[in-house]
Order: C-alpha cells, then structure tokens, then sequence
C-alpha cells in the first residue's frame, strides 16, 4: 500500500504469477485470460498485479447519495494529508489512521511532525458532521471502507482465480501497508503476515536488487525442417551487438553481461507459440534438437503431440547484466543505534473504545513473541499488531504476526 | 455422511476455480487450434460438467452450442453408461443423437478421480469443413442431411489413452482440409486434458465428498437465482412471432412462434405455431432451440446467475415434432444457426412483454455466413473460408444499440482482415458500418456492417447464408425497424442483388457485397434528444434526410434543427 494505490500480487510456492499480456485500463484487473475487459491489450511479459486507487494518501469524502468514498482522489505528497501541515483540507486515509493513534505524532524518525487536532477537526467536518459520527468513529469508518477496497485487490488475484488466501501469507509492504495489513488479512482469513525488514522502502529495494534484462523480439517464420542456420545465425550476432551496445548505454559492465537465445516454435496453423533455448553457436542450431525441446514443452502444457509440420516463428535474445545484486540477507542497521524507548499512547482498534498500548521500537523485538496490541515503530513504517494477534522476529530477519483466533 | 458445503469463503473459491478451469481450456483452444474459423472467429465452447453431466461452468464462448450440451450429455450418459474409463474421449456431430449441425464436433473426455467418475470436459468446435457437396459443409440449400458430410455418431475417438486410427483416417478422408480438420480436433483433445488436470487439481485439494456437496449447492445456487427472478415476473402468457425470410427453395416467409408461460417461479417456452420442417437445411435441433431459449433467458437474469445446470432447472421448452424447430431425419440442418436466432429474436420479443428494461429489440438477426471454397493455384492447396460477419444490437431502454459487435448469443468475434487476406485469394475491398441502417428511437438500433469480398483469381463455390432481407428487425415499444438486408454480386461491372440464401460459383474479378441489417429502435423516436441525432449525423452515422424523415425534423440553412419549425411538424404529424 503506497500513497495513491494498493496492489496484490501472488506468489505460491516462491514463483511470482507472471502473463504474457497485460491490459492496461482503469480499474481492477480482470480474472479472466480469455475475455478481455476492454482496455489497451499489450503483448509484453509482465507480472500479474490486481490494483485499486486507495492508498494512505487517499481523500475520503461522502457522496450525493450518502456513501462514504475513499479515493480515487489523492492529496499526493503535496498538499498531501491535512496532518501533514502542508495545505491540505480534505481528510485522508492518513488523517483517519493518526487520529485513531495508529500512527504516531512524528513519523520518519521526527522529520515529520503531524497536525493531529487539525486532522480530527477535517475529519469531524467533511466525514463526521454528515454521517452523524463522533471523529473517531467516522476515522474507523474510512479504514473499513479502505480495508475494503484492498481486499478487493487480494481476492481478485485470489479468490476469483479460484486460489483460497487462506492458504497463503500476506506479505505487506509499502508504508501504509504495515498499518493495514493485519486487518486486511483478518477480513480474508488470513492467519499470517509477514513484515520484510525495512517494509516502507522494499520496493524501491527491489528495485536496486533486481537484474537488468533486455529483450528483443523479431520475426523468424520459417519450417523448422528447412531453417537458414546462417542467416539465423548472422541475425543473432546482429541482436547481440544491438542488445550489448543499449546496455552499455546504461552503463552496464560488457562483462557482466550474459546472452541467451530462444527460438517460438509453433505447429503450422497456430498462432501461439512455444520458446525453447537455442544456442549462439550456428554449427550446434540443430532442428532435431529444437523440434524434441517443442515437443517435450508441447506435451508437458497440452497432453499430446501432432504429427504436423512445426515451424519456427521468431527468436529471441535476453542479455542479462548480471552479479550486481543487493543482498538483503545482508543488510544490516546502524551499529550502536540506540532502541527508542518503550512508551505507551491510547489507540482505537474498534468501535469498543481507547485502548492503552504499548509503543516499541521495531527493533526492539526478537524471537520470543509480543502480543498485541502494540505499535512497532521505525523510520521507515509503522507496524500495527491489533489485539489477539502476536509478532515475533524470524531466522531470517523479518516479523511475523500471528492472527491467532483473531479472525 | 454429507459435507454441509456451507463455508462461504470455500464456496466462492470453488465457484471461482470452475470458472477458472473453464477460462483456461477457452484459452488453450485458442493457443493450439489450426484453423481460422476456431482460432479468430472463436467458433468454439468449453465447459465442464459434473459425473452426472450436470453443467458447472461455462467459459464465456458460443452461448447457443453451451445450451445443447445438456441433451447431448444425456445421449453420452445413455450410450456410455458403464463404459467409460480414464483416457477415453468421446467425439460426435450427429443432429440426431445429440449434436446439432455436422461441423459442430463435441468432444467429452471423462475425468476420473480415485477410481472413478469425477466429472466431463467438454469442448465443442465449429470444423472449417466436414465435407459434403459444398466447401465449409454449411450449405443452406442442402435437402438431406445426407448431402451436409460426414456424420459421426457418439464414439470412442480414444480408448484408454490409445488413439482410434479407424476413425481418424475416416475423418481425414472425408473432409476437404484433413490438416486443419485434424489440428483442430487435436486443439479440443489438448484442452481436454487440461481441463481434467485442473479439474484433478480441485479434488485432490477439497477430497471428493466435500468437493461433490459444494458442486450440488452451486448448482442450487444457480436454480435459487433464476427461480427468484422468473417469481418476480408477473403470471401469465406472453406471445411473439417473428419470421425467417425463406428457406432458399420457396420464398413463403417462415414463422417462428412462441409462447411464454410465467407460473410462479417456472417458465414453461412453446413453440407450437411455428413453421413445419422445411426443405432447406435451417431446420434446427430441439436441443438448439432449447439452448436458443436458455440464453435469451439468461440475458434478462441478473448478471451474476451462474451459468450451470441449476439455471435450466427453471425452464422447459416443446416444440412440435416434425416442425422447423424440432425436425425428423433426414432433414437437413447444416444453416440451422439461422434459426437459433430468430428463436432468439422470438423469445426477446415475448420476454419484453415481461421486463422490458431487460431487453433489446431485435439485433442484425444472426451473423452472415459467407463461405467461399476452391483452390488456391498459388499455393497449390485447396481453401475454404467460412467467415461470420458480426453485427448490431437493437436498441435497448436505456441506451442505443451497439454495433460492429458479436450477437450475445454468439461471442464471436470477426476475422482480421490481415488475417483473410494473407490465408485466402480473396481480397476485402470494403469494411464499413452502414450508415442509416440503425432502426430510429429514442434509443436507435445499431448500424449494419458492411463487408465486400473480391475473388482474386480461379473458381470457387461461394455459399451464403443470409436473412432480414424481407423481415427487417423489429423495433420496440414504437422504434422503428433496422435497414433490411442486401447482397450483391458484381461480375465484370455488372451488379445483382442475390437472394439470402444461395450457393452458386464465383470466378477471380468477381466481388460479393453483404450489406447486414441494421438493429431496430427502441422507443418513440420523437423522444430521442436533439443532441443525440446531431451527434449521429456529426459521425456520419446518420443522413440528414434520414434523419429529417425518421424523427420528424426541420433543419435550419445553417445545418442545425429549427425546433419551432420541427415542433410545428411534429404537431401537425401527431394531429
């Protein structure tokens, strides 16, 4: 969960859901390969994420009708949440989330300090006032409502995929995502949730951490009884000269970079096609090779194998710069960095009142669990464990909260 | 013990999982298929049933064949019943047990789980030929079915895992395109064994007991839907007669007539009424007239009804044996497509007496077949396309109808014309919407497509099949109806309009232009907002003498309505 946006991704047994295309539309993506749902159909490798436009920054309001709304509308950094001292007037899920004491007055290690009273006064008066709600409980009401949209996001990469997230651990990252994620998971069932280290900057981690790769794609129609090894050979040579010259562009090391082939086989007739690897070197291109490769993927994705004539389609190149890789399992915090102090603040978990509870530094907890409710604070995140649940330090670094009965 | 199938979370993922089950087989057919008709036009259906042949989901494909499935699955339960084992897939296209015109071959393949019978996937494709006196093997102007290609009746196409080469080499002698005929067969195998490995998936995380209890209550869940909507609907008996132009032999016109019985939560559809069997092949099936009834049916339904057996639950369909709707052998029934839409368009027609918000008037009447056969002297190899043009929808009560979209019996969608050109030798030298061919109203129907093929060189057998030439599509609660249809043949200059439905011999130069009927309107026309018919006219959609004529309006010199004079007019037209 990020400042305008929440998005849902599934990973089961450690592989990302990937597609071969993506509509790109407004609104949530849709469950279906087959029926498309009107938008700008790419033809691009991508990773299969569910999205919904409310995120922390997220402005609630009521409508004509009555309805409280959050979002689509974001006050973005600038002006931003009304806590935020910065021009901001209209309530934000933020705002909602520092008035109920979830967040804390200060948030990045103190950079920033939060308008509290001005948040409940926007809260009281753009939400309160026309639902006939105290601050506290119209606050409650925008995090149900965002909660809500989330689990959207999840059940459509779940659910509606016929995949029960009862199953699964949530994963939740992104600043606001950590202030949510338990309830969220409560709501779907979800008995576990995994906070990564440092979870209000993991994406941009990921970013610095993930390899480079350059593709390049071009039409090689041909029987694959009768291919031109030469020409496709003198192809090749010309896209790995293309795709080396672009990474070096980018600054890339030349010898860090790897190059792989791939030729789309296909039975004459289809349209769709099917990669395997080929080699760089034009004296080992082997159709036979090529043709038992096809037909192995072939049965494996589809039951059977055609006496049909298969033919080549296109070919391929992934030039990789490679080794220059983050290691989380390395990261470390600042030696002798002091653990804040344990304090206490009232917090609103539910509509049954304040609750006092226990404020920690992040790094405060190891592998002896913590019950909630209680508050882990960090630069980068704020960490809320609702009562029932409880959270613990894994081996490899990350909390885990345990829902319990909580659901 | 029964399971008490009542953990909501557990059910939505079930129900889900089907649909996804189904989505992916839809997916696979069109990643393996060889042939045009299957692989662009999306001539083809996928669903699965549980071990009784009870339909749990369908992918969203060819509503008219998902419909017929339930009387097909009863000819395989009937035929098969103890003979079924894990690896067997069952093919047929017999009109006369359980299918519905020759090129239309289903596949069953049974799953088994632990043992025994779990479940069927289903996977039903439009064949490009199947042979028979003319390419495409859709003739309208056949008069057996004799005449319409080869007819299988239900049988093993594998046993056990192990192909029937008898079969096979029958089907492959028989049809003009065996590469295509046999790569498309093999497409709806493959999808069949994705669908019983996901299928597979299902039970093995569920375990059978819970997993069948789950299946029964969506399938009650889809009943409880439909039965609450149809008790919605007021007692009482709601008639709608609609007509088919001709059957290509006599020009009488065919009446397709029904009567909707509303009782409680029942609905019973009759057609008794409706036109004898007739000598032309558009005689259709009981069970495509039922899955025609089914789905226009569903439309009026809410969208989220499941579309499984629970559905079919609700509503018994008769029509009279010996009729058009319900043939005796050896009728031919190679265009019966044709008829499905005007059942269709029938069964609307009643059920706007019932809830009129739900539907629409009457859409383009079905897509037009245009398929032309022969040999490619370039390539060396015979050809046959067989290309549906997509269509309009009528006019609905809140918004006009759409158009150069598939008729929602269908979900079909067009032939690129990349695509044609680059497989035939025929060149498409026009693809147009029709301007003024959308029926007038408040809401006006969509506008007709307009498709011309030229022959580029050699012979070739064209064949048609095409309708609303004398009976345009109906308006609605005072629109008016669409444009009637036209086709025309040009031979060296020289142009002729052809009758609907007509097989005959094209040779390179000549070009053939379908000119599709435009939907009809929904509403007074004098309802329909100024801005509206500006914006129609601006689009180019819409002649201002059209416009003049059909909404009873007076332009001014600068090109915008004079009101006070177009009120005038409207004042002394109403008097």
């Amino acid at each position: 969960m990020g400042g305008t946006t929440a998005s849902a991704v599934l990973i089961e047994k450690g592989e990302l859901s990937r597609t071969h295309e993506y509509e790109f539309r407004a609104g949530i993506s849709t469950p279906s390969r087959f029926i498309k749902a009107g938008g700008y159909m790419m033809r691009v490798p991508t990773i299969d994420v569910a999205e919904v436009g409310s995120g922390a920054g997220s402005i609630a309001a009521i409508d004509a009708g009555g309805l409280l709304h959050v979002g689509p509308v974001s006050a973005g950094a600038l002006p931003g949440p009304v806590c935020y001292g910065k021009g901001g007037v209209r309530p934000t899920v933020t705002d909602a989330n520092v008035v109920l004491g979830l967040l804390p007055p200060v948030l990045a290690g103190g950079a920033v300090k939060l308008d509290v009273a001005a948040a409940r006064e926007a809260i009281a008066r753009d939400l309160g006032a026309p639902l006939g709600l105290s601050a506290e409980d119209a606050a409650l009401g925008v995090r149900e409502v965002v909660n809500g949209n989330m689990a959207r996001a999840v059940r459509a990469v779940t659910v509606e995929r016929g995949v029960d997230p009862r199953d699964f651990t949530l994963l939740a990252f992104g600043g606001s995502g950590p202030v949510h994620a338990c309830d969220l998971a409560a709501s779907l069932g979800m008995k576990r949730v995994l906070f990564p280290e440092a979870p209000g900057v993991f994406t941009a981690m990921g970013m610095l951490a993930g390899e480079v790769e350059h593709h390049d794609v071009r039409a090689w129609l041909s029987p694959l009884a009768a291919l031109d090894r030469a020409a496709l050979a003198t192809t090749m040579a010309a896209m790995r000269d293309d795709g080396l010259a672009t990474m070096a562009r980018q600054g890339h090391d030349a010898a860090r970079i790897t190059a792989a082939f791939a030729l789309d086989l296909r039975y004459r007739g289809q349209e769709a096609a099917i990669t395997v690897p080929l080699t760089a070197d034009e004296a080992a291109i082997d159709p036979d090779t090529l043709r038992e490769a096809f037909l192995a993927a072939y049965r494996t994705m589809y039951g059977y194998v055609s006496r049909d004539t298969i033919e080549s389609a296109a070919v391929r190149l992934v030039a990789r710069a490679e080794g220059q890789v983050l290691d989380f399992a390395g990261l470390k915090r600042p030696p002798g960095r002091a653990l804040r102090p344990e304090t206490r603040r009232p917090v609103r978990f539910s509509r049954s009142g304040w609750t006092e509870t226990r404020i920690l530094d992040a790094a405060a907890v190891g592998a002896t669990p913590v019950a909630g409710p209680v508050i882990l604070e960090s630069d980068d995140s704020t960490i809320v464990i609702p009562p029932g649940a409880t959270v613990a330090r894994d081996p490899t670094g990350h909390l885990v909260a345990n829902l319990g009965g909580a659901a | 013990m029964t399971e008490p199938a009542n953990d909501a979370i557990t059910f939505a993922v079930i129900k889900s999982a089907l649909d996804t089950i189904v989505d992916d087989m839809a997916y696979a057919v069109m990643r393996t298929a060889r042939s045009p008709i299957v692989r662009d036009v999306l001539d083809y259906s996928v669903t699965i049933c549980d071990r009784h042949g009870r339909i749990l989901s369908q992918a969203k494909t060819v509503a008219l064949h998902l419909g017929a499935v339930p009387d097909a699955m009863d000819v395989i339960m009937a035929r098969f019943a103890g003979d079924l084992a894990p690896g067997d897939v069952i093919i047929l296209n017999d009109p006369y047990h359980g299918g519905m015109h020759l090129p239309d071959i289903f596949m069953f393949k049974p799953v088994f789980f632990e043992g025994a019978l779990a479940g069927f996937c289903v996977v039903i494709a439009h064949h490009c030929d199947v042979g028979g006196r003319v390419p495409g093997s859709n003739a309208s102007d056949s008069t057996e079915i004799f005449q319409e290609g080869l007819r299988i009746a239900p049988m093993k196409l594998y046993e056990r895992g192990v192909v029937n080469r008898t079969l096979v080499t029958i089907i492959e002698r028989n049809v003009r395109l065996p590469d295509l005929v046999i790569g498309d067969l093999e497409a709806q195998y493959a999808t069949c064994n994705i669908g019983e490995r996901d299928l597979l998936r299902l039970f093995e995380r569920h375990g059978r007991v819970s997993l069948e209890a789950y299946f029964d209550r969506l399938i009650d869940y889809g009943e409880t839907l439909t039965r609450k909507a149809i008790a919605a609907w007021p007692d009482g008996t709601y008639t709608f007669t609609d007509y088919i132009d001709g059957d290509g032999f006599s020009p009488d016109p065919i009446p397709i007539r029904c009567v909707i019985t509303v009782k409680g939560d029942h609905l019973h559809v009759d057609f008794a009424g409706s036109s004898p069997q007739v000598k032309g092949a558009i005689n259709s099936t009981l069970s495509f007239v039922k899955s025609s009834t089914y789905l226009t049916v569903r439309c009026a339904l809410d969208a989220d009804v499941p579309n499984n057996a629970g559905v079919y639950r609700c509503i018994t369909v008769t029509a009279p044996e010996g009729s058009i709707l319900n043939p005796l052998m050896p009728a031919p029934v190679a265009a019966r497509a044709l008829t499905g839409y005007r059942v269709v368009d029938t069964v609307m027609g009643a059920l706007a007496q019932i809830v009129p918000e739900k539907v629409m008037a009457a859409g383009e009447g079905g897509n037009t077949v245009v398929a032309i056969g022969g040999y490619d002297r370039e390539k060396r190899e015979p050809f046959v396309l067989v290309d549906m043009i997509n269509g309009a929808w009528g006019g609905r009560h809140d918004a006009d109808g759409i158009e150069g979209v598939t008729n929602p019996s269908q979900n079909m969608s067009n032939l690129p014309v990349e695509t044609l050109e680059a497989r035939y030798p025929i060149r498409m030298t026009e693809y147009a919407f029709r301007d003024d061919s959308g029926g007038a109203g408040e809401h006006r129907g969509g506008l007709g497509l307009v498709r011309t093929y030229e022959l580029l060189a050699g012979d070739a057998i064209l064949q048609l099949r095409a309708d609303r030439t004398e009976h345009p599509p109906y308006g609605l609660f005072g629109g008016r109806p669409g444009a009637p249809s036209r086709n025309l043949l040009t031979t060296d200059g020289e142009t002729r309009a052809l009758p609907g439905k007509v097989t005959l011999e094209m040779r390179g130069g000549m070009t053939l232009r379908h000119e599709q009927a435009g939907g009809g309107g929904y509403g007074d026309p004098l309802r329909r907002p100024f801005a509206a018919i500006l914006r129609d006219i601006a689009d180019g959609k819409l002649t201002r003498q059209r416009a003049a004529a059909d909404y009873a309006l007076v332009f001014n010199p600068a090109g915008g309505i004079d009101e006070s004079a177009t009120a005038t007019l409207r004042a002394a037209r109403r008097a």
